[in-house]
């Protein structure tokens, strides 16, 4: 069955005449929470979750975000939908800097971009049936009288049946909800959706469900999309160009193939190798290629953040903080090991 | 069949007694495990893993649980039959758990250096000195940095995969002949788990301990594994040495989920495909279908599959699962 959820599509090749390819740039992005102690509450230090990030995502585009717990994916997720307001930095929307938005302009621009969180029990409200839950935003702001219609075309699309409408989510498994998010956030014909670790509460088995459902309704409705997760299996399925992230850095930038089979930077090697293989014969594998904890986005080390716990370190890795570079085509990595081309085109 | 199982467990049922009904968590469950082994146990969410390791353990909260049926013998010994300070005394000395969730496992209130000092000096007999001496290698021996300035840190001083890593260190500190670790590795990020895993099992060949390792997680499995029980609904449906598990799976489960995951690198090879799914949903435990439990998803299923519970069949040298589509192969008995 084919339903028209869009009635304005974006039509990508309009959209490249008039802000270029891209339909997201971020640049130099920071976000630096305070951290409070006490009984006068007073900050005594900062977290730098994020710390002078860039990258672009193209028109129709999947960029897959990798990288451990707590390295900062998350915020940018809830940085590039305004859901924080950035230190520093620019989020360039369809050309045009959404940092520091407000009100109407904020708003306006917020329904353009969807995002899909990771769990989706704590995502749904439970006194809410369904058909209010996917359909309230698109109603409200198209006045659409038949916007049940658009509603059941939705769930029709993410594999629900049109009478779930009327059921509350309690009464959903954790795939069908996780669908009924996707629903939700495709409702208002987003031209950007954020993923973030949308399979990561899924049952195992339902997991390639949901991940093939992204998949084909982004091939069918063609909007770019930022698909985060700490699953590097996941990721390559799924993306066109995969950004790793470490404490706060990207520290590489490449498309999926070349992430893969010359991965660059030490810790996206270290993460390669770490991914358990499921087949025969892995067993006795050494596998542990890291030592040492990730360090505190409180206090991180000095010169590159990753020196601490890198196979490869060298005396400036702990003095000099590397910046990306273009080492090869297309392939940036911040890393003393690849001098590369300097940034700023 | 009795070789050098150092565990056997037959025709477990462990139920929980809800306002809702029954919950058969654990209906069916056997396996053993040798010594020096790794036992994985492969399945998704409230499929029964944590319930079967916990009765082992005999630590089922009554009400609402109860063991209703079933052996489950260490050496040979019925643990069921034993009482609670027996139990207890075989908790930590022979067994020793690794709990899935770290924080609730750990004590806020006391050091992480006296809670490991507690085994060595409660398993041991050793002096608070001693033990605590013990405890700092124990640190050191999981990868924690500058283990002995850690000793009086609390746990909240510590991240998630560090707390993990001090629960291992009291669970190995035990030198018990079982390591029952569940889901040791799944909060942790790649490089830690490997670091983790590793450690397990280079523990394991020094001290001959034998491992209960249960996970979701198909790699996991692969790495640490020697033999494999997969469970569903409350059931094991296959028993399998582990190169059979990626060479040979009988059961459609098991069949299914290795070919759900997406695998590194495998686009670049093939091209991009989509993932095989496993249709429908995991199935409630308080109603489940008469036939075989997973009926409901099967794409093989036939008429007798929705009537009637198939049993284990033998289909190999160590490979039982539990489909009717095995049957043909069985060799009778
Ligand atoms: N609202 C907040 N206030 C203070 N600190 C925060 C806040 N949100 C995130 N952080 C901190 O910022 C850092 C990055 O967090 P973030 O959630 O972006 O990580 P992540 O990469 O998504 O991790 P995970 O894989 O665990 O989801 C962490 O140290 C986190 O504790
Ligand atoms: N105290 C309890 N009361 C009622 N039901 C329970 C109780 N403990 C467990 N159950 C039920 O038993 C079933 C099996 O749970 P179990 O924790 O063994 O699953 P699991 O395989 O370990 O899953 P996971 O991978 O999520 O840890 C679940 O349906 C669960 O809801
Ligand atoms: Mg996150
Ligand atoms: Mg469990």
């Amino acid at each position: 069955m084919s339903v028209t959820v869009r009635d304005s599509a974006p039509d990508a090749r309009a959209d490249t005449a008039t802000h270029g390819e891209r339909i997201l740039e971020v640049d130099d992005l920071t976000m630096h929470f305070p951290v409070r102690k006490g009984l006068l509450r007073r900050v005594v230090g900062h977290v730098r979750a994020v710390d002078g990030v860039s990258f672009h995502i193209g028109h129709g585009e999947t960029l897959g975000l990798v990288g451990e717990s707590g390295c900062g994916k998350s915020t940018i997720g809830r940085l590039i939908m305004r859901l924080y307001r950035p230190t520093t930095g620019a989020i360039r929307y369809r050309g045009r800097d959404i940092a520091s938005l407000e009100g109407d302009e904020l708003n306006a621009v917020r329904r353009e971009m969807q995002i899909v969180f990771q769990d989706p029990f704590a995502s749904l409200n439970p006194r809410f049936r369904v058909g209010e839950i996917v359909g309230e935003a698109y109603r409200v702001h198209t006045g659409d009288r038949a916007w049940r219609e658009h509603v059941a075309d939705l769930l029709a699309k993410v594999g629900l049946q049109p009478t779930h409408m009327n059921r509350y989510p309690h009464e959903f498994s954790g795939g069908q909800r996780q669908r009924i998010c996707i629903a939700r956030a495709l409702a208002m014909s987003p031209r950007l959706v954020v993923a973030d670790e949308p399979v990561s509460a899924l049952d195992v088995s339902i997991q390639a469900q949901v991940i093939n459902l992204l998949d084909s309704l982004k091939a069918e409705l063609g909007f770019s999309f930022l698909f985060i997760a700490h699953d590097l299996s996941v990721v390559e399925h799924i993306a066109d160009r995969i950004a790793v992230m470490y404490l706060g850095k990207m520290v590489e930038l490449a498309s999926d193939r070349d992430l893969y089979q010359d991965p660059l930077h030490p810790y996206t090697e270290a993460l390669i190798a770490a991914v358990p293989k499921p087949e025969a014969g892995a067993r006795r594998r050494k596998r542990t290629v890291l030592r040492g904890d990730v360090p505190s986005p409180l206090a991180p080390p000095p010169g590159c953040r990753f020196h601490t716990r890198c196979p490869k370190a060298m005396p400036e890795c702990s003095k000099v903080e590397p910046v990306m570079r273009e080492a090869k085509p297309r392939h940036w990595v911040a890393c003393h090991l690849f001098p590369g081309e300097a940034p700023g085109d | 069949m009795t070789d050098d199982a150092l565990l056997s467990v037959e025709g477990l049922r462990t139920h929980f007694f809800t306002p809702e009904g029954v919950v058969r968590a654990v209906d069916g469950v056997d396996f053993r495990i040798r010594r020096g082994r790794t036992l994985g146990v492969l399945g998704e969410s409230g499929s029964g893993k944590s319930v079967t390791a916990l009765s082992v353990m005999r630590l089922i909260p009554s009400p609402p649980g109860r063991i209703v049926a079933g052996r489950i013998e260490l050496e040979g010994r019925d643990l069921l039959a034993l009482g609670d300070d027996a139990i207890r005394a075989i908790r930590g000395r022979d067994i020793s758990m690794i709990f899935q969730e770290p924080m609730t496992s750990l004590n806020p209130v006391y050091t992480v250096g006296d809670q490991i000092a507690e085994v060595f000096m409660i398993h041991r007999g050793q002096s608070r000195e001693q033990a605590l001496e013990g405890a700092a290698d124990m640190l050191a021996q999981v990868g924690i940095p500058s283990p002995r300035g850690r000793l009086n840190d609390y746990p909240h001083q510590f991240s998630g995969g560090m707390r993990q890593r001090v629960m291992i260190a009291m669970a190995i500190a035990c030198q018990s002949k079982l390591l029952i670790a569940d889901e040791p590795t799944t909060a942790l990020d790649v490089t830690i788990q490997a670091q983790i895993l590793d450690l397990i099992v280079s523990l394991q060949e020094e001290l001959g301990m034998a491992v209960m390792l249960i996970t979701h997680d198909l790699g996991v499995i692969a790495e640490t594994s020697d033999d494999v029980v997969v469970m569903y609904a409350g059931e094991v449906v296959e028993r399998l040495p582990i190169d059979q598990l990626f060479e040979s799976p009988r059961h459609p489960y098991t069949q299914g989920l290795l070919r759900s995951i997406p695998r590194l690198g495998e686009k670049f090879v093939h091209g991009k495909r989509a993932l095989t799914e496993i249709p429908g949903m995991v199935p409630n435990l308080i109603r489940l279908p008469p036939g075989c439990p997973f009926a409901p998803r099967c794409a093989l299923a036939f008429d007798r599959c929705r009537a009637e519970r198939p049993p284990l069949f033998a289909v190999g040298a160590d490979h039982e699962a539990k489909c009717w589509l095995a049957e043909t192969d069985a060799a009778t008995p």
